[in-house]
């Protein structure tokens, strides 16, 4: 049985198919201009016609997307929040103080403060008052909030409040979206509670496109479960991914470094995904992507999502070159979708890295841009992309640099020393990362340094093995994916958050 | 007059965590609080020693307990606002001048949070000159000063006003009444009146943090004495009686580094010899931002540049040097090396 890999981005949806040994069979690209079941098709189509595919031989199908993303990017389909806060001590600091106005005014419908909370040792910051609560969301849905997002103190330890928070609020008001924060976030307040808000305003958008996905893809023939990858390469029911998106805001930088690194065959290096409008680096470590810990930033908002480091340029495949005097600038305006109305390549004013590759790669003359010229801004171009791969790496001069992403069959073979590995099937790295993540089972808590620690946390991952199996993963081949512990330092009782994820195939 | 604004609170801001040497708490933590009240207030006026006036009676001012805890039990006014009513009513006849107790970490900006509310001046100066763990670690310690009576409140409004006999009592009282206070509270002590200040203040160090964070936004940083820069490839953290203690390993092109900390960093070895201890201002940055690393933030894989800058010159002398040097940290160097 093989599995299907989707990778649902802005402009292509791909697709790849990959045996019962992660090995990449075949794959296509399809445009995502109409509605998500007529590019299906058209997909499924392609690879029918091209590869003899049967949607029978698909035992399970992960999809990546940058729905979230783009959504938040595009502030398109966002749910107006309605931010209720459990702190006892009333804080002066309102939620959302420090956002981009364009989010915060797009997302914030309303906020209110009520009693509530807890200190660090559980004891009451001030008692929750049902009454008090229920007027405060009457009050949050009068302003016109569509989805509700709970922080209280201390819920990271203590999740009472935030427990029986929703529970009277569904008593009351029906079934309204409601996200408490400690599901998404750890200790941290103010970027839990961004979080939370991020995952409130989110929810419309994949229920929305997400609510008949498998009943499209049982249309389709599939006879299998699909599931939706996450920021940490994992997987997702899509009953999850519905309830909580903002774990898959950041899935695609993951697949497409996942995806190169198998591609590649290399454990280490950098990944460099050049798309129309921007060119991502990434670090893989391990054959997993090096994750910023802490202070990750989502449009400009900070929160607490574990998201790959990737540094991002605004210089892409379709990004407007201009000549300076001597030198060149490339971006940070890009053609985007128009790219094949004003290009040079099509009689357009424009000259883009695309029509440097065209020129290139038929080593012919364009009247308005030489082979001779076009070599030198690919050279600039290849200039800035490996000064970044050293400020990434300074110390390993030799890790290969991998190049995948459509944009980067601009660049021809000869510019390319043997640093540079471009992998076949480059164009969909993504969907064959999508394809390669696994299912995962979780613990994420806080424990008592004090007690037997050892004991304490080979019982949790056993958890966390049982959770990867309970979710469909074959037992052996389970394996530890990731292992932390952060102290909590300077706490009265020494306490520790411990990570574990553990995570096998289908 | 020199001004704290929403302008150039990211100059203290990260200054102050330069000068925090890892520790002191990440200035973060209080950024978005006080740039929210200096919107609601305006700006903050800041006074140099020579415009101090005989009636003015200094108040350093410092959050206690634990970071964390801060974070998330996030601060409110009325700490802040009882910890000055109660200190109003004890000195009458007194202005009340406002400084930090601590200018490394995120205490560089605790007394700002009060003067925006009342439109109260700080003083430019501090009690330490960068960040240190305990309370004796500063110059009214080091000078013996008799006065050992200290302000706690709480985030629900609570006020604790006592007097110590010694100075370890000070710190043990200080800490039980915070633990009691939900593990982070509002903390004054050292009050002085002008005539006082010489046993008191580590002058301009506001200025100096201001001046630091300026150079970090350029990206330039010439203070800061450049060790090396390199990857850390190992980090070892642990909890010992409250304290955040550990080792990083810093390889660079050629040599090994090996960095302790105790919340600060303390000490730094190139292979076997040591390069750098306290009271030296040993720091971390990440190398393409130029942030400074706090000791908690270390891990595996980060670009960091290691460098140093000299403390304040009142450590330079024996009595401070023996409150702060690694024997006072009880390090034992023959057991820290690298191997």
């Amino acid at each position: 049985m093989n599995k299907l890999g989707i990778d649902v981005g802005g402009t292509n949806i791909d697709f790849a198919v990959v045996d019962q040994h992660d090995q990449l069979l075949y794959g296509t690209k399809v445009l995502s201009n109409r509605d998500f079941q007529s590019c299906f098709l058209e997909g499924i189509k392609a690879l029918q016609e091209k590869n003899r595919f049967k949607v029978s031989e698909i035992s399970t199908i992960h999809l990546g997307t940058t729905l979230a993303i783009n959504s938040l990017l595009e502030r398109s389909s966002l749910a107006k929040v309605g931010v209720l806060r459990i702190a006892g001590h009333a804080p002066d600091l309102p939620p959302a103080y420090q956002w981009p106005l364009a989010y915060r005014d797009a997302i914030l419908a309303a906020y209110k403060n009520i009693p509530g909370g807890r200190e660090y040792d559980n004891s009451t910051l001030k008692a929750f008052d049902r009454q008090l609560c229920l007027a405060a969301v009457d009050e949050l849905l009068q302003q016109g909030a569509e989805s509700i997002a709970i922080t209280s103190v201390f819920s990271p330890f203590y999740a009472d409040d935030e427990l029986t928070a929703a529970a009277c609020i569904k008593a009351q008001f029906g079934d309204i979206p409601i996200t408490l924060s400690h599901r998404v976030g750890s200790l941290g307040f103010i970027t839990r509670e961004n979080t939370t808000i991020l995952n409130a305003t989110l929810q419309k958008v994949l229920r929305k496109s997400f609510a008949n996905l498998q009943q499209t893809l049982n249309e389709l023939g599939f006879n299998c479960e699909c599931f939706i990858t996450q920021n940490n390469g994992t997987l997702l029911t899509l009953a999850e991914a519905i309830e909580f998106p903002v774990k898959t805001i950041a899935s695609g930088p993951t697949n497409s470094i996942k995806g190169a690194c198998k591609l590649a065959s290399c454990a280490d290096g950098i990944v460099i995904d050049i798309g129309g409008t921007s060119t991502d680096l990434g670090l893989i470590q391990n054959g997993l992507p090096l994750y910023s810990l802490g202070g990750s930033c989502i449009a400009d908002i900070s929160c607490q999502l574990l998201t790959p480091d990737v540094n991002s340029l605004a210089m892409g495949g379709g990004s407007i070159i201009t000549k300076i005097n001597n030198t060149y600038q490339i971006g940070p305006t890009s053609l985007g979708g128009t790219l094949f109305e004003s290009c040079l390549s099509v009689g357009g004013p424009n000259l883009t890295l695309y029509d440097v590759g065209r020129v290139l790669n038929a080593n012919t003359d364009y009247p308005t841009l030489s082979v001779s010229e076009a070599e030198r801004i690919m050279q600039f171009y290849l200039g800035i992309i490996k000064s970044e791969a050293r400020r990434l790496l300074p110390l390993a001069t030799n890790v290969p640099i991998l190049l995948v992403g459509g944009g980067s069959a601009n660049i021809p073979d000869n510019l390319l020393n043997n640093q540079f590995i471009r992998p076949n099937n480059f164009a969909i790295a993504n969907a064959y990362g999508a394809a390669l993540s696994e299912i995962a089972g979780e613990v994420d808590c806080i424990i008592d340094c004090n007690e037997d620690r050892d004991r304490i946390l080979n019982d949790l991952e056993a958890q966390a093995i049982k959770a990867a199996i309970q979710k469909g993963a074959l037992p052996a081949s389970v394996k530890i994916i990731e292992k932390k512990t952060l102290p909590l330092h300077y706490m009265p009782t020494p306490k520790q958050r411990v990570l574990i994820t553990e995570a096998g195939k289908r | 007059m020199k001004q704290l604004s929403i302008e150039n609170l990211a100059y203290l801001s990260s200054g102050a965590a330069l000068l925090g040497s890892g520790g002191g708490g990440d200035p973060v933590i209080l950024t978005d609080f006080l740039h929210y009240l200096l919107s609601q207030h305006g700006p903050v006026d800041i006074i140099s020693l020579a415009e101090l006036k005989p009636d003015d009676l200094v108040v350093p001012l410092a959050m206690i307990g634990a970071p964390l805890v801060c974070i998330e039990r996030i601060p409110n006014q009325d700490m802040f606002v009882q910890l000055f009513t109660q200190i109003k009513r004890d000195y009458p006849d007194k202005n009340i001048v406002l400084m930090p107790a601590e200018i490394g970490g995120c205490n560089a900006l605790t007394p700002f949070l009060l003067a925006s509310i009342y439109h109260l001046p700080v003083l430019d100066g501090d009690l330490i000159g960068r960040a240190f763990p305990k309370i004796n670690m500063c110059k009214p310690a080091v000078n013996k000063v008799s006065n050992l009576q200290a302000y706690v409140s709480s985030a629900l409004g609570e006020c604790v006003h006592f007097v110590a006999h010694s100075m370890p009592d000070l710190e043990d009282q200080a800490r039980q009444i915070t633990m009691r206070f939900g593990c982070s509270a509002a903390f004054s002590t050292f009050i002085f009146t002008a005539d006082q200040q010489e046993k008191y203040v580590i002058p301009n160090s506001i200025m100096r943090a201001f001046e630091l964070g300026r150079q970090l936004q350029a990206k330039q940083c010439p203070e800061a004495t450049l060790i090396t820069a390199g990857v850390i490839t190992e980090v070892e953290h642990r909890i010992e009686n409250g304290f955040l203690m550990g080792h990083a390993i810093i390889r660079s092109q050629a040599e090994t580094y090996k960095i302790l900390f105790q919340n600060e960093y303390l000490l730094v070895f190139k292979g076997q010899e040591i390069i750098a201890e306290s009271p030296t201002i040993i720091s971390l940055l990440e190398t393409r931002s130029k942030t400074p690393i706090a000791s908690e933030s270390l891990r595996y894989g980060l670009q960091v540049e290691l460098v140093s800058l000299a403390p304040p010159a009142f450590w330079d002398t024996p009595s401070a040097l023996a409150q702060v040097n690694r024997t006072a940290f009880g390090m034992n160097v023959e057991d820290l090396k690298y191997e």
